[in-house]
């Protein structure tokens, strides 16, 4: 029974006694001042001007052939342009759009992964305990054709730095091959799901862990580790398709023999060149507990035959203790597939003092640039750059700001390197406030799409800053290395998120949709000039990709952190799908077991993100949409 | 390069040793066998040939389950003298501890009323037995102001931050919430720091010293007290943490848990739109 005087009495108690919550509970910081980031101005057009017109930019066809329907690989092909060329679906007839099955996935934690088809079946790998599920899209309502459980180690949950997540699988050869959060890739036969078979490649004891989704290509896989904050050295490592044996493994830290360079290796600047800078860029042995790791995507070129992959950030986060440059993190390599051996590096962040990893996506063009078509690759990075980069010798062509920015001041493209603010550089025991962008950068792992159609890339990104302080941390193994305490906030506007569409070759944007949270799921891009992506707070959207007005929307029962795709049903029409699941790190305050009064928990993150309860709550469904046929 | 860390080498041992006079060089007698002994010994393997402190390897291996983690470097040692601090899991020993050499803790008589938490199971029939993970030495925790402080500094300087932040969780879960999987009576906490837990929680047992898990459990349980969160200035949690009541060992820190799972509603802003 409702007393009306009980009401205030309970308001004046609760907070104190049965919540227990002070007064002072977190709310979300006020967004950083407009001025307090560098307009592109400020840091100005780098190198030649941009060039229209002189060719068509688009991926080879050795890199992107010709759409078969399917989606056999999370970035769809080696070039990653995530673009399906389907076409039913059009900005006229999106608003019909409806959900045609949905699935669960039992598992309440992020979902970063791409649904993969491939002969007419839908695979799906969860976050842990990694369970894959294939779906028989031929039956109605795509009932369940097999479940594998890797069991993977429970305690590899506490070496995951930022939620139990697994970005994908990929099916080749008749063979689903994944990764599992305690380090093991496995190949399961697509027809039993029974293991063809599975490699241990990490230790958890060393705070070792698999996120990353691997690439197959070439008769090889290629599988990256976690653990940059856990002060793991990084790795890449080739596997046999057909056997999983230990084709070749590159160090990201540590002498020459180790990184695999050689007499191959020509990198571009001369702040790369020289013998064992993977050492003797850092204070001693400190390499070998110095992170680097590969955790986002590896793009394969079967043109140029070649892998390109980004290096992870340096450990631990305090740049104190580790004065030099810190090769080879926060940076790029090229490397031979067969080998490993590397042709290129380009660091994107010399001794990076922010956080700020290289893995994000790469994506495989010829671009007309300075009045030449150029094989390039686009990389999104966290410190806020769309870089152009020659990827025949690592040169990088320019530099843009996608995103808020002021921790650098532009790329000076005669040394490669970012020009540092002196204003935001970390201290120990000394908040550096308002520094952009924040640690999860201008753009997570989360993978962008471009389409040959509109030329533009469709970047889902942060706008979001951050106050720092670099904290003494000692280096315990199996245990976090991170030494920083950092609060995260929104970006000038105060909108956390945005998707935005960049044209490489006039290096601008052309439109940008705001959001009010981080857009942590990818895009993709359809031959209906659609561009989909999904929210935090479970928005399932359509927009138009000439024009960036939303379409459509749906919303899913949780929020959305992971990677659409677009594929060709039996049926002949076009099926777009998603998995919801709230989570990752900017959604750990949500699926995690974490506490929005504490900002500095889950790195920092929860600072900007202890609202996202309201919104929503954990989940992990696969949603698949089509038009009424 | 690293003269700017004010800790030196000599500090950080005397922190990894503690302050107790049962933690002096070599252990030579213990109060209680089961407390943690942290002595020289020489490296085993990794990065930099030297000596450091660890728990015996060799001596944890004859016990069995016993794991090396690696090394434990410290800023201003690295490549220098390397501390280390060797891992061995000493589930055996500690158990038998807990039954064999703490006949006092056994027969303390607590009662087992109004206990709430994890359910303790006595191995013999019929006996009104009291709960296994009760502890004599957890008394001195409560109401220790100094306890929680050093607890504090020790829970940044192991690393539980690294997981834990300052309360609020991340790669581990939140402590300050008050719900307690595992028990929050101090010998509850004490115990999950020693034994870890499956799901990612290292065990700590003989690889930091036994004083220094229960200043830690006494700090890990001032987060949640209504003292502690109500000091919180600020966006961080658990600076100035209140000493643990003793009151807090009777009712165990466990209850009900809150009405709703995410009921934030007191604290934050609706949905704007």
């Amino acid at each position: 029974m409702k007393n009306s005087l009980t009401v205030p009495l309970l308001l004046a108690i609760v907070p104190l006694t049965l919540t227990g919550r002070p007064a002072t509970a977190q709310t979300v910081p006020a967004p950083v001042p407009e001025n307090e980031v560098f307009t592109p101005e400020q840091i100005g057009h780098a190198l030649a001007a941009p060039t229209p017109g002189t060719g068509h930019t688009a991926a080879s066809p050795a890199n992107a052939p010709q759409d078969d329907g399917q989606w056999t690989m999370p970035s769809k092909n080696y070039a990653s342009t995530r673009y399906s060329s389907l076409a039913e679906l059009t900005p006229a007839n999106v608003k019909l759009l409806q959900p045609q099955f949905s699935f669960s996935l039992a598992v309440n934690k992020g979902q970063e992964a791409a649904p993969i088809v491939a002969d007419n079946t839908m695979y799906i790998v969860t976050a842990y305990p990694n369970y894959v599920y294939a779906l028989d899209l031929a039956k109605p309502g795509a009932p369940l054709k097999w479940k594998f459980s890797p069991w993977p180690v429970p305690a590899s949950q506490g070496v995951a730095c930022c939620d139990v997540v697994n970005r994908g699988g990929s099916v080749s050869h008749g063979k689903y091959i994944f990764n599992t959060l305690d380090g093991q890739t496995i190949a399961l036969d697509v027809k039993t799901g029974k293991p063809v078979w599975r490699t241990q490649l990490g230790n958890i004891n060393l705070g070792e862990s698999i996120t990353m989704a691997p690439v197959v290509a070439d008769g090889r896989v290629y599988v990256g580790n976690s653990g940059g904050e856990l002060g793991v050295r990084g790795w890449v490592i080739a596997l046999d398709e057909n056997s999983g044996k230990l084709l070749w493994k590159g160090w990201n830290t540590g002498p020459d023999k180790d990184v695999l360079i050689g007499p191959q290796f020509k990198p571009f600047y001369t702040s790369d060149q020289g013998t064992d800078l993977g050492v003797k860029s850092w204070p001693p042995d400190a390499w070998k507990i110095g992170g680097g790791n590969m955790w986002g995507w590896i793009s394969y070129d079967a043109e140029l035959h070649m892998i390109y992959h980004g290096t992870g950030n340096p450990g631990p986060w305090n740049q104190e203790q580790r004065p030099g440059d810190n090769k080879w993190t926060a940076g790029i390599f090229a490397r031979d597939p067969a080998s490993g051996q590397a042709h290129w590096f380009y660091q994107f962040s010399p001794h990076d003092e922010h956080d700020y990893d290289g893995i994000n996506e790469q994506i495989l063009l010829d671009m007309p640039f300075g009045g030449h078509m150029r094989k390039v690759l686009i990389h999104l990075d966290r410190n806020g750059y769309v870089y152009v980069i020659d990827r025949t010798n690592g040169q990088v062509l320019s530099a843009d700001p996608f995103g808020p920015v002021n921790s650098t001041k532009g790329v000076d493209l005669q040394t490669g390197r970012p020009i540092m603010n002196p204003d935001k550089v970390t201290k120990l025991g000394e908040t550096v406030r308002d520094i952009c962008p924040t640690a999860s950068g201008a753009k997570d792992w989360q993978p962008s799409s471009f389409s040959p159609r509109t030329g533009l890339i469709y970047i889902p990104h942060e706008n979001m800053c951050m106050d720092w302080m670099n904290e003494q941390v000692n280096y315990i193994a199996g245990t976090p290395y991170v030494g920083a305490l950092v609060h995260m906030k929104p970006g000038p506007g105060g909108n956390r998120g945005a998707v935005t569409a960049w044209d490489p070759v006039q290096r601008q944007p052309v439109w940008q949709i705001k959001e009010n949270f981080p857009v942590w799921s990818g895009t993709v891009v359809t031959g209906g000039d659609l561009v989909f992506y999904g929210t935090m707070d479970g928005w399932f959207k359509a927009a138009d990709a000439k024009t960036g007005d939303i379409l459509w929307k749906y919303k899913l029962d949780s929020g959305i952190i992971g990677q659409p795709v677009s594929y060709k049903g039996p049926d002949g029409h076009q099926y777009i799908a998603i998995l919801s699941g709230v989570g990752g790190w900017s959604g750990a305050v949500v699926s995690g077991p974490v506490d929005p009064r504490d900002g500095s928990a889950a790195l920092g993150m929860v600072s900007v993100m202890s609202d996202l309860p309201k919104y929503t709550t954990a989940g992990g469904t696969l949603y698949v949409f089509a038009l009424p046929h | 390069m690293y003269s700017r860390f004010p800790t030196s080498r000599k500090r950080w041992i005397r922190t990894m040793r503690g302050q107790s006079p049962a933690h002096k060089r070599g252990c030579p007698s213990r109060v209680n066998p089961c407390d943690a002994c942290v002595a020289p010994c020489p490296a085993q393997r990794g990065f930099g040939k030297k000596r450091g402190f660890c728990q015996s390897l060799r001596h944890l291996r004859r016990r069995g389950t016993s794991v090396c983690l690696g090394d434990r470097a410290l800023p201003g040692t690295i490549g220098k003298a390397v501390p280390r601090v060797c891992v061995g899991t000493l589930v055996a020993l500690l158990t038998a501890c807990h039954h064999g050499s703490s006949p006092g803790a056994a027969q303390a008589a607590v009662p087992t009323t109004n206990i709430q938490g994890v359910i303790d199971s006595a191995l013999e029939p019929g006996v009104n037995h009291t709960l296994i993970t009760t502890d004599p030495r957890a008394a001195a925790y409560y109401d220790n102001p100094q306890a929680v402080t050093d607890g504090k500094r020790l829970f940044q300087q192991y690393n539980c931050s690294g997981c834990h932040s300052s309360g609020g969780g991340g790669m581990g879960p939140s402590l300050m919430d008050g719900q307690w999987i595992y028990g929050g009576r101090l010998e509850q906490i004490h115990q999950t720091l020693v034994e870890g837990r499956p799901n990612g929680m290292p065990s700590w047992g003989g690889k930091v010293p036994d004083q220094q898990l229960w200043e830690i459990a006494a700090y890990v349980r001032s987060m949640s007290l209504p003292q502690t969160l109500a000091a919180q200035n600020g966006p961080t949690p658990s600076q100035t943490p209140a000493p643990v009541p003793k009151s807090a060992g009777q009712d165990t820190g466990w209850g009900a848990p809150p009405k709703t799972t995410n009921d934030y509603g007191t604290t934050l802003q609706g949905p704007a739109e």
